[in-house]
């Protein structure tokens, strides 16, 4: 009997290729349809695969939506993160909403995906041990701004904690709002950066 | 002589608001593809015909949902004539957005879901429109009232406008995506702006 394991081409790196296309076609079905309209049929025939090789990767449809949210957002939060190390809360401030912005031109796919979790939570729970990431980074990275801006002195004025999701509250709502009116601009941002310096 | 029913009148306008009703969480709940006329009909307890006889077709209810949910929202949030401080203004369309969320839960889902759905569904692109309309005007109407006063007199109109809508879209979302609100995001905005009143010259 010939030896099956020495035919064919080494797993490793076609393996990897195809996974990768695997998630990328993904990225774009969960963000046009849905996590309940996405079809892992359709999605393996679209990159051109078969619906067989998809499951050799992927067993089923949470294991994917998985791996598409992980590669989104191991590409995503770095390049915000880089800003929280600026020299104030206002050029973190800046520069974030500009990568945001810059990405969501880009790569439409990666910042629509991230912005429709918490919709898709809403009516998956079992996303939710999948994705905590995305809460966990949310959380540090509003507070990481302001410890910088407590540090700069920045939010000197503000003495209420209350005043502090102020922030928060609108950046959100900045990504958000953009996504779902398809109209992005900077304009929040300039509005963001006189606010703190007018306290 | 037995009665043939109760007058048409009453009982036409009626139905056609229960259909609305239910229509509007058919539509929250499964999407403009997945809702089902045929449900919506049995929650109202008349035939799917009857649900035709009103509004001709699945686009047109969901159409008319759409009008019936945005007028009851953005009325509620305009703010008052009396309003002379964005804090009093922003106090009062936040109560007012609880008091709807309260009295009518499915309201949020729907308007929610709209981007969505035009997405899947271009013939909704003026729906979209529309949505963004009633937002433009509730908004520049609060950024006018916050730099009169003094609140944002520091912002341009449009700067004003671009960072209420974010403020009153990230509250609304925040709360709609964990069906309630995160504990105190109401009281920071209002402090911020009672902050930059109190600041003011």
């Amino acid at each position: 009997m010939v030896d099956k394991r020495s035919s064919g081409r080494p797993m490793g790196k076609d393996s990897t290729k195809v996974r990768e296309a695997y998630i990328n076609t993904a990225r774009s079905h969960f963000t046009e349809y849905g996590y309940s309209q996405a079809s892992m049929s359709t999605i393996a025939k679209d990159a051109g695969y078969t619906p067989t090789a998809l499951r050799h990767h992927f067993s089923n449809k949470l294991e994917l939506y998985s791996a598409v949210f992980a590669s989104t957002a191991n590409e995503v939060y770095p390049q915000i993160v880089q800003h929280l190390y600026s020299p104030s809360m206002a050029e973190a401030i800046e520069g974030s909403m500009t990568t945001m912005l810059h990405i969501s031109i880009n790569s439409p796919d990666y910042t629509y995906f991230l912005s429709r979790v918490p919709s898709e939570l809403r009516q998956f729970p079992e996303i939710r041990e999948r994705v905590e990431i995305r809460e966990n980074f949310t959380d540090f990275f509003y507070s990481s701004l302001i410890t910088l801006g407590r540090k700069t002195g920045e939010l000197e004025s503000l003495t209420d904690e209350a005043h502090i999701k102020f922030f928060r509250i609108a950046m959100q709502g900045w990504i958000y709002e953009g996504h779902y009116s398809q109209n992005v601009n900077l304009t929040t941002q300039v509005a963001l950066v006189k606010l703190l310096q007018r306290l | 002589m037995s009665t043939r029913g109760r007058p048409k009148g009453g009982d036409s306008a009626q139905t056609k608001k229960k259909i609305l009703d239910a229509a509007r969480l058919e539509f929250a709940t499964n999407g403009y593809d997945g809702a089902s006329i045929m449900a919506i009909a049995t929650s109202v307890g008349i035939a799917p015909s009857a649900v035709y006889h009103y509004f001709q077709s699945k686009e047109n209810l969901y159409t008319d949902v759409f009008e019936q949910t945005s007028n009851a929202i953005w009325d509620s949030v305009t703010p008052s004539e009396e309003a002379t401080t964005l804090f009093d203004a922003m106090r009062q369309l936040l109560d007012d957005s609880r008091l709807l969320a309260d009295k009518l839960p499915s309201y949020s889902d729907f308007l929610a879901s709209l981007p969505i759905e035009a997405r899947l569904h271009p013939e909704f692109s003026d729906l979209l429109e529309k949505r963004a309309d009633y937002q433009d005007r509730t908004f520049r109407k609060l950024a006018s009232i916050g730099i009169e006063s003094g609140e944002l007199d520091f912002l341009t109109e449009d700067e004003a406008t671009e960072l209420i809508r974010s403020i009153v879209m990230g509250w609304f979302f925040e709360r709609h995506f964990r069906q309630a609100e995160i504990p105190n995001s109401g009281d920071s905005i209002l402090a911020m702006f009672k902050h930059l009143l109190n600041t003011h010259q």
